[in-house]
């Protein structure tokens, strides 16, 4: 029964360690693995988790984006997830491929690109009325990091 | 030097003002005026003097679209009692602010309101005014020639992530930010997208990121400024021809904190600054073509570090006193240069008594490098065996970068 238990315990820790989960970005504490800066706006964020579930934080997702087309971070890291704050619930995670993004200069992210990520497309249309505001994917998005920033 | 140069600005300020003086007539705001504040200016004429007499005044969202003086008399007080956005915004050319103490400004998500707001003006002033618990305290955006001196911005922001910064300028040209004191905002003084601003003789501290935070700011100097015990010390990043000198930078204390950081800024000069006690001194990456002269780094985890994406850097004459690592670095590779600065762990000899050491100094560390890439190790240092490594290295180096030495090392103190 003892050893039962062992066994049990150890196929838990294994499906634990198999599925690498985000967790909530500590404002005024992590710090942006791109730029070094201390994530504090919580509006803003994002964060990437590898296969073997190590975190990393971002206050942007200009920086994550920039951050993955690094040479030596391409050809090392394996992304499990990657993540974006929704901007509408500062704190929230939404996952960068099924988020909706806005690009206006009013909005004025912490690294400058002003592009936010919003999780349905309603909330996202709340500001639409910014100035010069655009909708884009998250393809689009990584092509203005690209080629703007 | 940095006095006469502040006087002559304070000077030409001064007949400034004085010229619009004279046109202008006093109106006053006291305890017996029925309307409100807003009103009060609505109905005021261009380049009036609005003296403010009337000791507490509860009210916000007071709008300014003509050149105008607002004098408070005996520290009068506009507390917003966290409702109506912005207590001031100013909309127009020549507005200037003196002696009076703004509180409470509403926080928002949607909109950063600030105790006073000047958007698209020229010529701007606040003088001795006060902000407590402001939200944002003295937001310029897209403004040019202001000044913003001897104000105090006290905040509250010590575990509050939506907080606003202190002294927050956008978009701003040829600005002038001398002899405040900010406390517990998120960024003590904020410059995004400034060109020509001089921050002088400021004092910030216990801010939650950083004391002063450059981004996008080119051709700025920030000179004789403390910056005190904040969240992560102080950044200056994606900037050109930084002139940063005489400045004190202390007690940065914590696992992300650094008393300077440095990133992607090009042809800066970092002259005559003090760093004591802080995790990491310098922090540099990314930046070329920098002055680091005439510094003082004591008492720091690590005096200076540099990345090997860093290119020419010239870094002399400054002291190392009793850092736990003078230099940490994360390659082999290195293209800066160090020359001619005194380290207190330099152990050679001086034979021919010429003040310069005749052995060169290695200030990379073998157990930095460890160190670096493996944080769990840093608790072995001090052991014997780390001693023996670190010996080895420095006879032989093996691992860490052969070209960072100092080849004059100093015998004594530069003062």
């Amino acid at each position: 029964m003892k050893f039962l238990n062992i066994i049990f315990g150890i196929l838990t820790l294994i499906l634990i360690s198999c599925s690498p989960e985000p967790r909530p970005i500590e404002y005024g504490k992590d710090l942006c693995e791109h730029c070094q800066m201390v994530v504090a706006e919580n509006k803003w964020g994002a964060e990437l988790v590898n296969d073997k579930g190590k975190l990393y934080f971002f206050d942007s997702i200009e920086c994550l984006i920039a951050y993955l087309d690094k040479k030596d971070v391409k050809d090392n890291l394996k992304v499990f997830s990657s993540w974006t704050v929704n901007y509408q619930n500062p704190g929230e995670l939404i996952d960068c491929s099924k988020a909706f993004y806005l690009y206006s200069p009013q909005l004025h992210s912490p690294m400058g690109l002003n592009v936010a990520s919003f999780k349905t497309e309603e909330d996202r249309n709340n500001y639409l009325s910014f100035q010069d505001a655009k909708k884009l994917d998250y393809q689009a998005v990584v092509e203005k990091v690209k080629t703007e920033w | 030097m940095v006095n006469i140069e502040y006087n002559i600005i304070k000077l030409l300020l001064m007949l400034f003002l004085l010229s619009n003086l004279a046109y202008s007539t006093k109106i006053e705001y006291s305890e017996n005026t029925k309307i409100s504040l807003n009103e009060f200016i609505n109905k005021a004429k261009p380049f009036d003097s609005v003296i403010i007499k009337k000791s507490i005044i509860f009210e916000s969202g007071i709008i300014i679209d003509k050149p105008l003086f607002l004098v408070g008399i005996g520290n009068p007080i506009i507390d917003a009692q966290s409702k109506g956005g912005t207590i001031i915004s100013v909309k127009a050319d020549n507005v200037k602010i003196f002696g009076i103490t703004l509180k409470n400004v509403e926080r928002t998500a949607v909109s950063d309101n600030a105790a006073i707001k000047y958007s698209n003006a020229k010529f701007g002033f606040i003088e001795n005014c006060t902000v407590e618990n402001g939200f944002f305290g003295l937001y310029f955006a897209n403004s040019q020639y202001c000044t913003i001196n001897g104000n105090t911005v006290l905040g509250n922001s010590v575990h509050e992530s939506n907080s606003g910064n202190g002294i927050h300028l956008w978009k701003c040209k040829n600005m002038f930010v001398t002899n405040n004191t900010i406390f517990r905002q998120r960024d003590g003084i904020y410059f995004e997208f400034v060109k020509n601003g001089t921050i002088l003789n400021n004092y910030s501290e216990q801010n939650l990121r950083y004391g002063l935070h450059f981004m996008f700011s080119d051709s700025c100097k920030y000179i004789a400024n403390t910056f005190k015990n904040n969240g992560a010390g102080v950044a200056v990043m994606y900037t050109k021809v930084v002139l940063m000198e005489n400045n004190n930078f202390l007690d940065n204390w914590g696992p992300t904190a650094y008393g300077l950081l440095i990133k992607d800024i090009n042809d800066s000069k970092i002259i005559g600054n003090k760093f004591l006690n802080n995790t990491v001194g310098i922090y540099a990456e990314g930046s070329n073509r920098a002055h680091i002269e005439r510094n003082e780094f004591r008492n720091n985890g690590w005096a200076f570090k540099i990345m090997a994406n860093c290119n020419d850097n010239n870094i002399n004459r400054n002291n190392f006193i009793s850092n736990t690592f003078d230099v940490a670095t994360n390659s082999r590779q290195n293209y800066s240069f160090f020359k001619g600065n005194y380290w207190s762990s330099y152990s050679g000899y001086d034979l021919n008594k010429d003040g310069v050491g005749d052995i060169p100094y290695h200030p990379v560390r073998l157990f930095s490098l460890l160190s670096a890439r493996q944080s769990g190790a840093m608790i072995l240092l001090h052991s014997f065996f780390i001693e023996i490594l670190d010996l080895a290295e420095r006879i032989f180096p093996f691992l860490t970068p052969a070209t960072l030495i100092d080849s004059a090392p100093q015998m004594k103190v530069i003062t």
